[in-house]
């Protein structure tokens, strides 16, 4: 289709990568000003599903920085605003509308049928109630919060990363001021909407690195751009008594795929085919275990990283291995 | 022996506190650091905030050395 041309001619990315877009499903929690950007990069991008959680209607002092909304859409809800916008942009996409706030109550109803978590809500309550929800239902979530001229962007529950509440326990008692309480250049938002954005496709698209495990600190005053990665260990993903379950990127894998027998978990009809791969679904892993007794490390592959883990989790309990290990995220 | 420290702070914490201070005191990890900005800072036993030294995160053992730059770096909040 020659509307993603563009980005499916650069080599990395290709038509699988636009298929991965096709097939993810990304829920934004927020139409505000960190959401209509992401909203409207992912959707141009061709992502296959996005939810869109707002429960607020359109004012005129929200047009500064909130882009997918003018003054025809004054008065109307935002998600529902923003759903006209991404269907004349690229009526391709599903746009699935929950025009209502996101509360604890169905949180977790919400969050279940997508694969990813955009964080554009406003407040730390609400990054609480997704972190939580996000822990339980195991799918990563994309932070990103704005403070007067500074944003913070980082990728929780991915790879074994630190959790938004273990970084920062739930002691506040003082409210930490919003845009409304603080003022905020249009373009701050915007940014950090664009850098969550490209996090996500690139999680999807198994393109480049990732942020994770990496708190992005950035300043728009003085343009200084500043990551702080968590000395914070890797969580054992494995229970007591069990062997170790250790997660590996697609390039800690290649850069050591000698030491590993790679194990495809996925069903026999997906694809593309992982040519150094020996093809056994996650489904009929424990009858086929022999099968994997060998001198190398033991480390599973799927689409996403779900059933990779899954995989890896379940054999852990057998007592037959010293260690195993699973890719986190898609090969190519 | 005294020991220097720079710390750059974020966020609120910047509006509440200081954007940098220099702290004259010795003080062997990131607990007691901690201990001590809560003392003399009352806000910061009200915010959740990170520690970084050199531009790592840290955990409470996480020793100090002389002339360390830490960053205290709580949430944001808008968006």
């Amino acid at each position: 289709m020659s509307r993603y041309i563009r980005q499916t001619c650069l080599a990395e990315f290709g038509p699988e990568g636009q298929n991965r877009l096709k097939e993810a499903s990304v829920v934004v929690v927020g139409a505000g000003g960190i959401g209509c950007p992401v909203l409207q990069y992912l959707a141009a991008a061709g992502l296959g599903t996005i939810g869109i959680i707002d429960g607020d209607t359109v004012e005129e002092s929200n047009l500064q920085r909130q882009v997918l909304f003018g003054t025809s859409t004054l008065g109307e809800n935002k998600a529902v605003a923003a759903a006209g916008y991404i269907h004349n942009l690229n009526p391709h996409v599903n746009v699935k509308v929950h025009a209502y706030p996101f509360t604890s109550e169905n949180a977790s109803s919400i969050i279940s049928g997508y694969d990813f978590v955009i964080d554009c809500t406003d407040n730390l309550h609400t990054r609480y109630l997704i972190d939580e929800c996000c822990e339980a239902l195991q799918k990563p979530w994309i932070y990103g919060a704005i403070h007067r001229y500074e944003a913070q962007v980082a990728i929780f529950n991915y790879h074994g990363s630190p959790t938004y509440l273990q970084l920062f326990p739930k002691q506040s008692i003082e409210k930490i001021p919003d845009c409304v309480d603080n003022g905020v250049l249009g373009v701050l938002p915007g940014l950090t909407g664009m850098l969550q954005a490209t996090e996500c496709i690139k999680l999807i698209t198994g393109i480049g690195e990732p942020l994770v495990g990496q708190l992005l600190v950035f300043n728009v005053l003085n343009m200084q751009f500043v990551t702080f990665p968590f000395a914070v260990k890797k969580p054992r993903i494995s229970g007591e008594g069990e062997c170790p379950v250790h997660l590996l990127s697609a390039r800690e894998y290649r850069d050591n795929a000698e030491r590993y027998l790679l194990v495809d978990v996925r069903e026999s009809n997906e694809v593309p085919v992982f040519p150094m791969a020996k093809r056994i679904p996650l489904s009929e892993i424990h009858l086929r275990i022999d099968e994997l007794i060998t001198d190398k490390e033991i480390v599973f592959v799927c689409r996403s990283g779900n059933r990779s883990r899954q995989a890896a989790m379940s054999l852990a309990k057998t007592n037959r291995f010293n260690q195993l290990y699973a890719i986190h995220e898609a090969l190519y | 022996m005294e020991t220097h420290h720079r710390i750059t702070f974020y966020g609120i914490l910047q509006e509440r506190i200081a954007s940098e201070l220099s702290l004259n005191v010795s003080l062997k990890n990131v607990s007691e650091m901690r201990s001590y900005l809560e003392e003399n800072y009352p806000i910061l036993r009200n915010i959740p905030y990170l520690v970084a030294i050199n531009r790592t995160i840290s955990s409470l053992e996480n020793p100090l050395a002389p002339n360390d730059h830490i960053a205290i770096l709580p949430p944001f909040s808008g968006g």
